[in-house]
Order: C-alpha cells, then structure tokens, then sequence
C-alpha cells in the first residue's frame, strides 16, 4: 500500500500565541512514515525537545540511544551556568514530549505504531474504528503520561520506553490513518465511546486548516474539548 | 462547583499562606530546627517549587497570583518584604524576580554510579524564622478571608484560591473554627475555597497526611486543624493517590509535621510527565 496524506495540521492552546505551539510533527509520506510529537507545558523547551524528536525520528529508527543523542542536541541549545535560579532549576527539571511513529511496512502488509506518551493512533476503515493506540479509552488520558524526557535516565527507568503495535491490512481495501495529540484523541474517543460516529466523520471530512480551527474553536467554547495544543494528520493507505 | 476550571495566565489561581510567628514557634522540633525556622524553610522551598513550576525558557509564567500573610504579637502583617511589600497578593513571576537573597547550598545527588556528590544550588529565600508575641489567629483568617473576596470577585471564573495554613495551633485571639468554616465559604463559579493546615509541633511522631479522622492526632491543636480544614476534593484524592499519599473521600486537607512542597504539585497546569510525581 502507500500512504498519501490528506491532511495535516496544527491549532494552538491560545491562538493568539502560535509560536508557543509545543506540538510537532513530520511526514515522509514517500517512506510510508509519519512522526508526531506533543511537547509537555510543564517543561523548561518542551518545543525545542518535540521537534529534535521528530526531526531525528523521521529519519531513523526509534531506539534509546537516538533519543539520548537527541537529548545531546538539547542539551547544547542550553547553558545552565549562565542561566537565572529559576530557570536553571526548571532546566534541571527536564523537558518532556509524547512521540507517536507511524510506519508503513507494504512487504509485510501493516502498519507499525510506536507511542510513547498520550498521542494517538487511529486506525479506521470507512466510517469504521478498527483499533486505537495507545489508548483505547478516553478517561486513559485523565492519567499523567509517561512521556520521552530530556533527562535520559527517566528514559531508561521506564520499561518500556515506549509501546507498539502492528496492524495488519490486505493487498484490496482502503484505510485510514489518523494521528492527533490528546485533547483531538480525548475528545474524539469520548465520542465513540457513546456510539457517536459523528465526531470521527468530522475529522475524517477535514481538507483545510481552517475547519480543523472551526472544530477545535467550536468544541473548546462548548467545553467539550480541553484547551491545549492541538495536531492532527490523516493520512489514506491504499493499495499502491 | 467542579474545580475544573483550566489554570492559565489569563485565569490564574491565588495561593495564600498564612504563617504562624508567634513565640511559641521558637520551640525546637526533633529535627532539632525550631519551629519557625522549619516553617520558614518549608515556605521558602514551596515557593521556589511553585515557581519551577511555572518557568519555561522564556520566563516565569504567571498561572498563579501568590501572597503570604503572617501573625504575631497582635497583628496580621504582610509576610513578603521589598518590592513585595506593597500588596499581598502578587502574580508569580514578581515573586521570582524580587527573593530577599539567594543562598548558595550544596545538596547530596546521585552521582550516577551508586556514590552521592555534593551539588551547588542556588536557594531563594523571600522569608525569614521568625517568633514572638501571640498567636492572632482569627485576626489571620479574617485578613486572608478579605484577600480572597476581592480575589474571588475580580476572578469569578478561575480555580478559586488554596490557603495554606502553617501553624503550632495554639491561638490567642478565640477560636478560629468558625472563621475557617466562613473562610472556605469565599468561592468562585468554580468552587469554595480550599483550606489546607500544616501543623508542626514539637510533640514528635511520623508525619501525617491527608487523614480521614483525628483519631491518630496527638494533642487538641492537631484536632481543631483538623477539623478546620476542607475535605479533599475528588481531583486532590487523585493527585494524592498518584504521589502515593492515600486518599480517600473522607480525607481533610490536613498535614501534621510533614512536607509540603509536594503539594503544590496539586494544581493543573498542563500536561505534566508521569516521571515528576
């Protein structure tokens, strides 16, 4: 199969400051291979550590020592000596991100996900969820996530680092592939969970940045969507 | 009455402590601090953990407006000096920019392989140790109550504020249950107030937290604190639980000798890694 992406874009916690959008994410979609990022607010450069993560992921394979190298990266972008007390303290703190890999594999028939962190995968055929991941549930989110950290040893202390799993596909058919950050994946599994398949056609019909800012805009008024930075590709995997 | 309202720089919350100075808190605990000094300690390092919170490489942000009002002798005064001195209640990054000083203190780390090393670190202090006179502890509560209606009228939508009580509970000025019940009875759209009492005493004994009964407290003052301060909200027992700090609904927002800083990691504001509980 390929993956031809129909849509990709990002709405931020407050519109007025789009440069503090902490969400990042990259596309290869020649390589079947789509890499998000959902940078932490509680963190020192959250943004900075997001986008070192995908960068460097849309490139190469996923493995501790890619993100320890990346970590390196982070690390000379600071200088904690010249910094004031409190920034080196949050410095000390660390930054923190999900990272959500999506990949193609067409020899074997299936799509591989990695997730480490609170972004999801959707996995949907027609109007059809088939799987999500991580999460398969909206109250998952309520919990605190571990998340990709700038300080390593947080990395190697969680076992796993992160999770992953395969979904098959055949040579015949038509899939979707949805990646998204919480809020988007909160929000849309809540939907589901009730039997409304009105949100996930909402998505799906999404071409132009600014339906994906109408739907957020409007779900965040009415509460039912909680503020944050807020990323969505879809992508189509068909048969090639 | 949800406390569900997002904490944001365009909706803070309010932290007010109110800090016990009276004479009594020159007595020494086990620690072998005194009272007051332990207080001052803890105050200090809560602050600094608030603000830690808050920064990010471009700068404090200010997702919480914090004061600090202490009691002694006869009167309520405001406990933060300097630039801080001109109101009670402050946005946090004015708390960052304006300590008294910052110390420099070494602290014993991991060294990664299994030793521990002396590491420098830069410690703030916006509050000294200090004891004397009595113990106006009703003056205290209607001083924060006066805060928090003005706060609460000019932020009707936010989290409402959190009063972090630090006190030997021995109050001088009547009984104060009733001024804390109408305290917690101050709220916005969002919520009452939340009273939460440290007592620190010299009587010793494992620290306590989040109780469900003053069955396991020592003296009367222990009991009164407890009874002063609010149940756990919901989303509080959660948190706690996540700390590992049993918690249930029947849980008062009461800490007998115990650290605090932890407990401003009680309030939301945005996706935080399950790596800092």
């Amino acid at each position: 199969m390929a993956i031809t992406v129909l849509f990709e874009g990002t709405v931020a916690k407050h519109s007025e400051s789009p440069e503090e959008n902490e969400d990042a994410c990259r596309l290869a979609p020649d390589r079947g291979r789509v890499v998000l990022s959902d940078g932490a607010s509680e963190s020192f450069d959250a943004r900075s550590w997001a986008r070192l993560l995908v960068d460097r992921v849309i490139e190469e394979e996923l493995t501790l020592d890619v993100v320890a190298e990346c970590a390196e990266a982070y690390a000379r972008l600071h200088d904690p000596a010249s910094m004031s007390w409190s920034r080196a303290a949050a410095y000390e703190r660390g930054s923190f991100a999900t990272l959500l890999v999506a990949q193609d594999y067409p020899e074997s028939r299936m799509v591989r996900v990695a997730a480490s962190g609170d972004s999801l995968a959707l996995w949907v055929d027609g109007g059809e969820v088939l799987a999500s991941f991580p999460y398969d549930r909206s109250e998952l989110f309520q919990e605190k996530p571990v998340l990709l950290a700038t300080r390593t040893n947080l990395n190697s202390s969680q076992s796993p680092a992160w999770a992953t799993c395969e979904w098959p596909y055949d040579e015949q058919g038509y899939r979707f592939l949805l990646c998204m950050t919480d809020a988007l994946g909160a929000w849309l599994l809540a939907h589901q969970e009730r039997g409304d398949t009105s949100a996930l056609e909402r998505l799906l019909s999404i071409r132009e940045p600014g339906e994906l800012r109408e739907l957020v805009d409007q779900e965040r008024i009415a509460g039912r969507m909680r503020r944050d930075d807020t990323t969505l590709v879809i992508a189509s995997v068909t048969q090639g | 009455m949800s406390y569900s309202a997002e904490i944001s720089r365009t909706s803070p919350t309010a932290f007010l402590f109110l800090v016990d100075q009276s004479g009594s808190m020159q007595d020494t605990m086990e620690n072998g601090k005194s009272k007051a000094q332990f207080v001052a300690d803890v105050l200090n390092r809560t602050l600094a953990t608030l603000i830690t919170r808050c920064t990010k490489s471009e700068g404090t942000r200010d997702y919480f407006e914090v004061g600090v009002l202490g009691y002694s002798g006869s009167s309520v005064e405001n406990g933060l000096g300097g630039a801080l001195s001109s109101a009670v209640l402050h946005p946090i990054s004015q708390i960052e920019a304006n300590p008294l000083r910052v110390e420099n203190r070494s602290k014993r780390v991991d060294d990664g392989a299994g030793g521990l090393v002396e590491q420098s670190i830069k410690f703030p202090v916006w509050f000294e140790a200090k004891a004397s006179g009595g113990t106006p502890m009703c003056a205290a509560i209607t001083a924060a109550a006066e805060q928090l209606v003005a706060w609460c009228d000019a932020h009707p939508n936010s989290y409402p504020p959190t009063v972090l009580h630090v006190t030997d509970g021995e109050s001088t000025d009547g009984d104060p249950e009733v001024l804390a019940q109408q305290l917690q009875q101050i709220s916005t759209a969002d919520g009452n107030v939340l009273l939460f009492n440290l007592h620190v005493s010299t009587s010793g004994g494992d620290a306590v937290k989040f109780p469900t009964s003053d069955a396991a407290l020592g003296d009367a003052y222990a009991k009164l604190l407890f009874r002063m301060s609010s149940s756990l909200p919901p989303h509080l027992q959660r948190v706690a639980e996540e700390k590992g700090i049993k918690a249930t609904m029947e849980s008062k927002g009461f800490v007998y000798n115990g650290e605090i800083a932890e407990i401003v990691d009680f309030f939301d504001i945005g996706t935080r890694a399950a790596q800092l509980r």
